[in-house]
């Protein structure tokens, strides 16, 4: 697992599973299907990929396409990093 | 949309004194106390039983009289409700229209919950817009949660409503701020979010039905359609949200640096951390959440409240700017940037 991957997977376990969801988050663990991406939780991903990961995502790749899992956004994000 | 000459010259705000604070909320057993840890907001205004058009009338009376406009000068009355009103049937703008502006006045309701004030300065400023010879609306927006079948300690996910009333007045003439956006969306995926599982037939309110936007919201992640579908809806929102940002400040020509400060609804620190400030790489110094977090969500009001609330203590001056933004049922996505011209005559 790569670097950027294995943060995404530890920043999911950590701040978008609650207490409660017995999810243990890998690079395939389909985010939207398994309700972990709500507005807040959304939000809350998206600034960790601005402030620590460093790379904003723009309004328009908010697509679900984009963020079925982690191997998906990190893609995105390396994507957008090359640009 | 963008406005070149379309300007607010009076604001007014009816903000009642007695306040219920989160700690005795607590204690009584209205609010979970993990709640008041999660959210960390500090109590909710509430009016007792003042009527909430009585409420519009005094927040409508005060912004009249410091636009220095008379009530024969308008041409539109815009009345934003999110809750009932009075006996039912009975239009509550009519109050004001007995009791302040005329029977010669256009007016009506606005029903889009927490963004009818939004929805009231678009459609104003196109009214003004239409015929040269309008010159003056006045919005006004009011709400009292202190009914049978709302609990506002529960009423919806990260707030508490508290009960209050603001008001503005819209001219084509020059006024002390300068209104240079509001954009409004839709997430139509999202529709289900504020009437969960509820049958569309009999309205709940006529079968005595409590009102729960926190219970509605679980429903909609739960039953209404598929985790998958559900989780994607709200996905958008957010979205939606950063479109109508975007939106706003390109067509007022500005960057959210320039913004001195932002208005979100009054909602928890972490909702308008996350979901507002660091989206716009602001920090929580240029909200007004320190404001807001003591009076609740106040329906339509919150981001009026907050302009009036800044301005009476100087936190705004000329030149500064005014980012709005709040979510309301639909789901509907609003903002909208006001620039400071001048100092306002009562301040």
């Amino acid at each position: 697992m790569t670097e950027l991957n294995r943060r995404l997977v530890d920043f999911i376990q950590e701040n978008l599973v609650q207490e409660g969801d017995d999810i243990v988050v890998d690079e395939t663990t389909p985010l939207l299907t398994s309700g972990l991406l709500d507005s807040l939780r959304t939000a809350r991903l998206l600034n960790f990929l601005r402030k620590d990961v460093g790379v904003p995502i723009p309004a328009a790749k908010l697509d679900s396409e984009n963020f079925q899992d982690v191997a998906t956004i990190a893609a995105m994000v390396r994507e957008l990093e090359t640009v | 949309m963008r406005y070149a000459d379309t300007y607010i010259s009076g604001v007014g705000a009816f903000v009642p004194r007695t306040v219920v604070s989160v700690e005795k909320a607590v204690a009584k057993g209205w609010y979970p106390a993990e709640e008041a840890e999660l959210h960390n907001l500090a109590g909710a205004v509430v009016a007792g039983d003042v009527p909430a058009p009585e409420m519009a009338l005094h927040a409508a009376r005060s912004a009249l009289k410091r636009s220095g406009r008379a009530p024969a000068d308008l041409d539109l009355l815009l009345y934003a409700s999110s809750w009932h009103q009075g006996p039912d049937g009975w239009p509550p703008h009519s109050y004001l229209q007995r009791q302040l502006v005329g029977g010669d006045v256009l007016a009506t309701e606005i029903r889009q919950g927490c963004n009818g004030m939004f929805l009231a300065l678009e459609l104003a400023a196109g009214h003004l817009a239409a015929v040269p010879s309008r010159q003056a609306a006045l919005l006004v927006a009011a709400d009292n949660y202190g009914t049978p079948l709302m609990d506002r300690w529960r009423m919806g996910p990260g707030y508490i409503g508290g009960d209050a009333a603001s008001a503005l007045v819209l001219t084509k003439e020059p006024g002390f701020a300068r209104l240079t956006s509001v954009c409004t969306t839709t997430v139509t995926e999202a529709e289900e979010l504020h009437r969960g599982s509820e049958p569309l037939f009999p309205p709940g309110v006529t079968v005595g039905r409590k009102m729960s936007f926190a219970a509605r919201n679980e429903q909609f992640r739960q039953q209404v359609m598929s985790k998958g579908e559900a989780t994607a809806a709200l996905f958008k929102i957010q979205r939606a949200l950063m479109e109508v940002v975007e939106r706003a400040l390109d067509e007022s020509g500005i960057k959210p640096a320039d913004l001195t400060r932002v208005a979100f609804m009054n909602y928890s620190e972490e909702i308008v951390e996350q979901r507002c400030m660091t989206m716009l790489d602001l920090p929580m110094s240029r909200s007004t959440w320190d404001y807001g977090r003591t009076i609740g969500h106040c329906g339509a009001s919150d981001q009026v409240l907050s302009l009036d609330h800044l301005l009476l203590n100087g936190r705004l001056g000329p030149g500064d700017h005014l980012l709005m933004l709040g979510t309301g049922p639909g789901v509907t996505v609003s903002s909208a940037v006001i620039k400071i011209v001048d100092n306002p005559p009562w301040v």
